[in-house]
């Protein structure tokens, strides 16, 4: 899967979260909706596809292929980045011929997450900051309270006046930050804070907060990605909030829920500019407070047969069934097409086609051959191995120097070539560049190969000896070795040079 | 230098205080009694000392890194709080956004509508 198509499903995915969220969240456990939160989380940063016969995706499943706009994007933004799958080809070894290809989605994406990377960093950085120049602070009750609640990591309380509600940081030595206005005589109070924070410490949300970042800064193009963040860091405090009332009892609820309005009285306003969003929060949370209700056998059991239901249909993809042959790329065009036709005539027809291969020339003049293949099988390719042939204008074969950087290289008349690609099941592959031939005349700068002669090719023909795809099978061509001997070092009618393309291959399916 | 009074975080009065108390001292000095009184790595200790600097409650000299009290205790003001770290930190992205947009303090309006809300539920 490309990071457009787990963007995409994680989107679908975060959107049902947010329906059963709107509609549930009084009436189930807040920790419901962390599960679903971590299972979305789960879904963004790992690339894995896991098939499921209830997925969403097996049930609107179509072989249509994902409209243009996404295969241009996808093909470099993603491949590159979540696996490392550069859209390179093997022509790119030789820097000076070629130009290297970087799709500008690539750049924009790059920039994009390390600027909110930067972001995050700094911001925290200089909290750490602040935070390091905290005094310490003791009174009896503190002491005591550090006594009964024993942990491995050991939590220290201290104080500060740079902010203005109480607050958690450290993972490993962590440390319950309170305000220099606290009532430290206010024991009520200081129970529910203690309390609040160390549920906070005690899951380690720093942590998964830690993880929604690193989502945001990767997904960060995906709108529904920043309300999951926003989302999950409230509903942090939401699940906090129902441990510390389980805690201290349904008759708690009416203190709590004070005391945190009046937490909020006292913050100081920066700016005259209204925002509506923390204002919806605060309400959000005290109503969640006040609604807080005992968990029993029922509710437990929604909860469970909700977070199953819902990963099983979002965080999954379709399945691919061995009769059918079906498509587990994310299908987002028209829903309307007959499906059960494509499926058929599918199924008769897993082919790769090489389109061509032309002798082209970049602006400098410097040949080079531009090869297209077409993915018409139901999976991912992911690399390809084949072989060159070139041609003179009259149908001779040429030996070449096909590696001409490498001036211990020999010449021949095959060249056979291993190259990482990405071309999505049903797409046809786009790159510029390809693999650069040598033209002693327009090519001065290089060291002087053969007999320094222009370049002959004016046919190559290209054979696929191996292709292997995303799900990790392996194609190998049956007539290679047939072909190897019709063509390599023969004489070739040009009739049959220009009409060598496009040339197919039938993937027999396994 | 400065004899307008200085605002200063309970943080930089704890680093003035060395200064009060034991006279012109060395950076290393003032880090090495913070470090033993408040637990505070060295690093903390000269990044406040630079604020000090910069606030005029503090000189700079060498060799050494000599620090030398500008004003007296009496002079000193109490910084107010600064609410974007809790804004920025807090970890809620609420705030987050809220330190980006702008955000007004909740009117009392606000306050007892929240606090009818408590009410009604109860």
């Amino acid at each position: 899967m490309t990071l457009l198509e787990v963007s995409l499903s994680g989107a679908v995915f975060i959107i049902a979260v947010m329906v059963i969220r709107a509609i549930a969240i009084n009436s189930l456990p807040k920790k419901t909706f962390l599960v679903l939160w971590e299972m979305v989380l789960l879904r963004l940063i790992i690339p894995f596809t896991i098939p499921s016969a209830f997925s969403i995706y097996t049930l609107i499943n179509q072989n249509t292929s994902t409209p243009a706009f996404f295969e241009a994007e996808t093909d470099n933004v993603t491949s590159a980045v979540a696996r490392e799958y550069f859209v390179m080809i093997q022509g790119m070894e030789q820097p000076t011929a070629n130009i290297p290809f970087v799709s500008v989605w690539f750049i924009v994406w790059c920039t994009g997450m390390i600027l909110l990377a930067v972001f995050f960093t700094v911001s925290y950085l200089r909290c750490l900051i602040e935070f390091r120049a905290a005094l310490p602070f003791n009174n009896v009750y503190v002491e005591q309270w550090i006594k009964e609640h024993p942990l491995k990591r050991r939590i220290s309380i201290k104080q500060s006046d740079r902010i203005s509600t109480p607050l958690t940081y450290g993972v490993l030595h962590p440390v319950i930050l309170m305000p220099k206005q606290t009532e430290w005589t206010n024991i009520e109070q200081l129970r529910y804070i203690f309390s609040h924070e160390y549920v906070h410490i005690y899951h380690f949300d720093t942590i998964a907060k830690l993880i929604a970042a690193y989502a945001l800064c990767i997904h960060w193009f995906n709108p529904f990605v920043w309300v999951m963040y926003i989302l999950f860091n409230r509903d942090i405090e939401l699940a906090c909030d129902e441990s510390v009332i389980r805690q201290f009892g349904d008759q708690s609820k009416s203190a709590y829920s004070l005391m945190l309005i009046s937490m909020e009285a006292k913050k100081s306003g920066l700016s005259p500019l209204c925002n509506n969003f923390s204002k919806n929060a605060i309400e959000e949370r005290i109503t969640a407070i006040m609604n807080t209700k005992r968990t029993t056998a029922i509710t437990l059991l929604s909860a469970c047969l909700i977070v199953l239901a819902t990963v099983s249909m979002f965080a999954t993809s379709a399945m691919a069934s061995t009769d059918s042959k079906t498509n587990d790329t994310l299908a987002v065009s028209d829903p309307k097409t007959n499906t059960s036709d494509i499926v058929e005539d599918k199924k008769s027809a897993m082919t790769i086609i090489h389109e061509s291969a032309d002798i082209l020339h970049y602006e400098d003049g410097a040949p080079y051959i531009h090869d297209i293949l077409t993915n018409n099988t139901d999976r991912t390719i992911i690399e390809t191995q084949y072989c060159m042939l070139a041609y003179s204008e009259t149908g001779s074969p040429l030996k070449l120097y096909w590696n001409f950087l490498d001036s211990s290289a020999k010449s021949s008349f095959e060249n056979i070539v291993r190259t990482k690609t990405n071309i999505l099941s049903n797409q046809t592959e786009e790159y510029h560049g390809g693999w650069s031939l040598y033209d002693g005349e327009i090519m001065e700068d290089f060291p002087k190969v053969g007999n320094g002669e222009a370049n002959q090719v004016a046919y190559s023909l290209l054979c696929l000896k191996q292709v292997v795809f995303e799900n990790g099978t392996i194609w190998n061509n049956p007539d290679y070795e047939n072909w190897f001997k019709t063509y390599a070092g023969k004489e070739i009618d040009i009739d049959r040079l220009q009409n060598y393309y496009p040339y197919e291959y039938k993937i027999e399916s396994d | 230098m400065n004899k307008e009074t200085v605002k200063l975080f309970d943080s930089e009065l704890k680093v003035m205080g060395v200064l009060w108390k034991e006279g012109d001292v060395p950076a290393k000095r003032v880090a090495d009694v913070l470090t033993k009184e408040l637990g505070w790595n060295k690093n903390t200790t000269y990044t406040l000392i630079k604020r000090c600097i910069k606030k005029g409650a503090i000189e700079r000299s060498e060799p050494n890194f000599m620090c030398r009290a500008l004003i007296p205790k009496e002079e000193v003001q109490e910084a107010e709080t600064n609410e974007l770290i809790n804004k920025i930190y807090d970890g809620s992205a609420d705030k987050l956004f809220a330190a980006l947009l702008g955000r007004k303090k909740l009117s009392a309006e606000e306050i007892e509508k929240l606090k009818q809300i408590v009410a009604d539920l109860e």
